[in-house]
């Protein structure tokens, strides 16, 4: 294995120091280095497919790239173009996850967001890290979504605007306004929550089993999602900021960039954020159509110990008549203690994370279960969740998320941005 | 005499003594391939373990004698007794008369009477009380807590039973209740002479729970409200459920690992997926919960 110094002056478009900074960079937030330069044989090509680095963090495996750039603006994208097939050629063959990171000489907020954006569109599954010489970090990596940014005394800000008009001249950057308020979506909990609650409230259409009512303003926005009005106050600001709200002098706002919107949530969000518990059924058996209606049956007669629970996935699919595959994969989220579900479907936890059967303890616990329906006497995910969740699918789940969009959610979608009088 | 199979063999002992059916429990492997036919069963992911013995449990009273006894029964139907042991009286099996030279051999095939063993296993010189006579030419082996095998049995007509001749299609045999079988197993694990048996009643314990899944719940309710009901069995229930901490309480514990050896061995090159102890464990433990 060659040596630090030679592999850092071999690499093309790279600095030594600049990838001695990423390396740390990404060693802080808990990966390790598995292995240098990494080769990986691949049929009809000589040289295979080669990779900067071979990481590892806690138990998952990450095909890394490393980029080094003096700026940051539109052709980088076209740039990295090659690194993100390979990484995702790598994921295919290997099954590692795959973290661009690129180091440039300084940010610039406009250049992040289109790249973000056009990650979000192009390359979802993909984890990365943008940092600069003056040690801002934006990233998106399996412990969460970074907007680091230090101004020159070193203080550290944990947001910022990514708007060029107005910046405070005693700022480091030109480019960078400060407030409190959030820079972007954080498709956190809250933002998912609201988004849902503002696209199906006031939509008659199935999928959508949350509360539903007119939205004439925030606050009713607010009373509807049950929350206080200033989270949804800044999460508008937030959506705005994105460029998903738009305020048109003298009008009330409307949505925009619905699709563009879906994509970068769908490129956020991962099953994988979810704690996993995969299973297996405790007197084994083929997943066949005998086994899951079994499954479904004992799923209809929960007992009163049994947590709150709702399919998603696949089988959810099932059950909003949108199966689009032959995958029979069973994905079921639950809330608190998931013992007494296991104990009522006759689970038992299973070593192996292909296990036909995964129990999920949500990350956004409110905006799964804000939304459930019920269909045939279970409980179910709302349409999106569902979406969502079958993105990230192995067993044919991106196909089956198409279909939903195609079959359910354009309408939907469709619906919402009609509403010229969002708010 | 030869047998295509062993429901081949099981249809012939039940056609044979078919005038004590309504006396008789038929209770060891052959009652498990017969609770896979029965209506409250759903099928299982484990193969049934093969078996080639055919037990029958006996009321403790003795069995009465109606029209031709059980011995002129089997001598009539070419079996033979075979006397085995040193006890007094020793204990007696039926076998086939005439061996059979294909490939499996009918003298493999056994048929047994078993009889409750109440107080000591040994008299007051020693000697070990074994056997018993139930019938006239008839020696039932005496096996603790037998008994429970008896109470509310259930009964599950051959008609279920594929390959097997059409008069025995119409017989209904007596089989004891699941959850009282899977008590028995237990509590019998730790007689001296079940040692070698044990793994292969362990594997039955799973085998019976993984059928009757849908209904653990009621199953384990019934049991114990007998075995509360009643001083004795009362002391058993608490044996039982102490018995099962040990055998049953986590994957490596000896029951789990006992019956996953049997069911791995015998379901070797089947190319079925063999269930591992965890599945097991969580399995048994499924019905021991509601005890």
């Amino acid at each position: 294995m060659p040596n630090r110094e030679v592999l850092l002056k071999r690499r093309h478009n790279s600095s030594a120091e600049a990838v001695e900074k990423i390396l740390s960079l990404l060693s802080k937030r808990g990966f390790r280095v598995h292995e240098r330069e990494v080769h990986i044989p691949a049929e009809g090509l000589s040289h295979g497919l080669r990779l900067d680095f071979l990481m590892g963090r806690e138990d998952r495996k990450f095909g890394v790239e490393v980029k080094v750039s003096r700026g940051l603006a539109d052709w980088l994208f076209h740039w990295v173009a090659r690194p993100i097939l390979t990484l995702q050629a790598a994921h295919r063959l290997q099954g590692w996850e795959p973290l661009l990171a690129i180091h440039v000489g300084s940010l610039d907020p406009r250049g992040v967001q289109r790249l973000k954006a056009q990650i979000a569109l192009y390359a979802p599954d993909l984890w990365w890290l943008i940092a600069d010489a003056q040690e801002n970090v934006i990233a998106h990596l399996p412990s969460g979504d970074e907007e680091e940014i230090r101004n020159r005394q070193g203080r550290d800000y944990n947001s910022f605007r990514l708007s060029d008009s107005d910046s405070p001249p005693h700022s480091g950057f030109r480019a960078l306004r400060f407030d409190s308020a959030p820079a972007r979506l954080s498709f956190g909990d809250l933002d998912q929550w609201f988004l849902k609650v503002l696209l199906f409230a006031r939509s008659q259409g199935n999928g959508w089993g949350g509360p539903r009512g007119s939205i004439k303003n925030l606050a009713q926005l607010a009373k509807l999602a049950e929350v206080s009005p200033p989270l949804v106050y800044r999460w508008a600001a937030a959506m705005e900021r994105s460029g998903y709200l738009m305020k048109r002098m003298g009008r009330l706002p409307i949505l925009r960039n619905l699709d563009a919107l879906l994509a970068e949530w769908r490129g956020r969000y991962r099953l994988s954020d979810n704690d996993p518990i995969p299973c297996d059924p405790a007197f084994g058996g083929p997943m066949d159509d005998r086994f899951l209606e079994e499954f479904l049956d004992r799923l209809r007669h929960p007992s009163d110990s049994t947590p709150p629970f709702a399919l998603t996935g696949h089988q959810a699919c099932r059950l909003y008549r949108l199966k689009h595959s032959e995958a029979r994969s069973i994905h079921l989220f639950v809330s608190g203690d998931p013992s007494p579900l296991m104990q009522a479907l006759q689970l038992v936890p299973s070593t192996n994370l292909d296990a036909p059967i995964v129990l999920l303890r949500p990350k956004h616990s409110r905006s799964v279960f804000g939304g459930i329906t019920h269909l045939d006497g279970l409980p179910v995910c709302d349409i999106l969740q569902v979406y969502l969740d079958v993105s990230h699918l192995p067993d044919r789940g991106r196909e089956q998320a198409d279909f939903i969009y195609e079959r359910m959610l354009a309408g939907l979608i469709g619906q919402a941005s009609e509403q010229r009088n969002v708010f | 005499m030869s047998f295509r199979s062993p429901d081949d063999f099981l249809a012939h002992v039940l056609l044979t003594f078919r005038p004590y059916l309504g006396t008789l429990v038929l209770v060891g492997g052959f009652a498990v391939r017969l609770y896979e036919i029965h209506p409250r069963a759903v099928p299982a992911a484990t193969r049934v373990l093969r078996t080639f013995d055919a037990d029958f449990a006996t009321p403790p009273t003795g069995i009465p004698v109606t029209g031709r006894t059980l011995a002129d029964l089997a001598e009539a139907a070419g079996f033979q007794p075979d006397f085995r042991g040193d006890h007094i009286p020793p204990v007696m099996k039926f076998v086939p008369k005439h061996p059979s030279t294909e490939a499996v051999y009918a003298e493999q095939y056994t048929v047994e009477f078993l009889t409750s063993l109440t107080g000591p296993h040994a008299d007051r010189k020693g000697s070990a009380i074994v056997t018993r006579d139930i019938q006239a030419g008839i020696i039932a082996q005496r096996l603790r807590y037998l008994d429970l095998l008896l109470e509310i049995p259930w009964t599950v007509s051959l008609a279920g039973l594929p390959g097997i001749p059409k008069e025995a299609q119409a017989l209904v045999v007596r089989l004891p209740h699941p959850g009282f079988f899977i008590v028995q197993k237990i509590l019998i694990s730790e007689e001296r002479n079940r040692r070698e048996k044990r793994p292969k009643d362990m594997a039955y314990v799973y085998q019976v729970v993984s059928l009757f899944r849908h209904d653990l719940a009621n199953l384990a309710a019934e049991v114990r409200a007998r075995m509360e009901a009643n001083p004795a069995w009362r002391r058993w229930l608490e044996r039982f459920k102490s018995l099962s901490q040990v055998l049953f309480s986590y994957p490596e514990a000896p029951g789990v690992t006992e019956a996953h050896t049997v069911l791995r061995a015998e379901m070797a090159g089947m190319g079925q997926d063999v269930p591992n102890p965890s599945m097991i464990q969580a399995g048994v433990r499924l019905f021991l919960m509601h005890c």
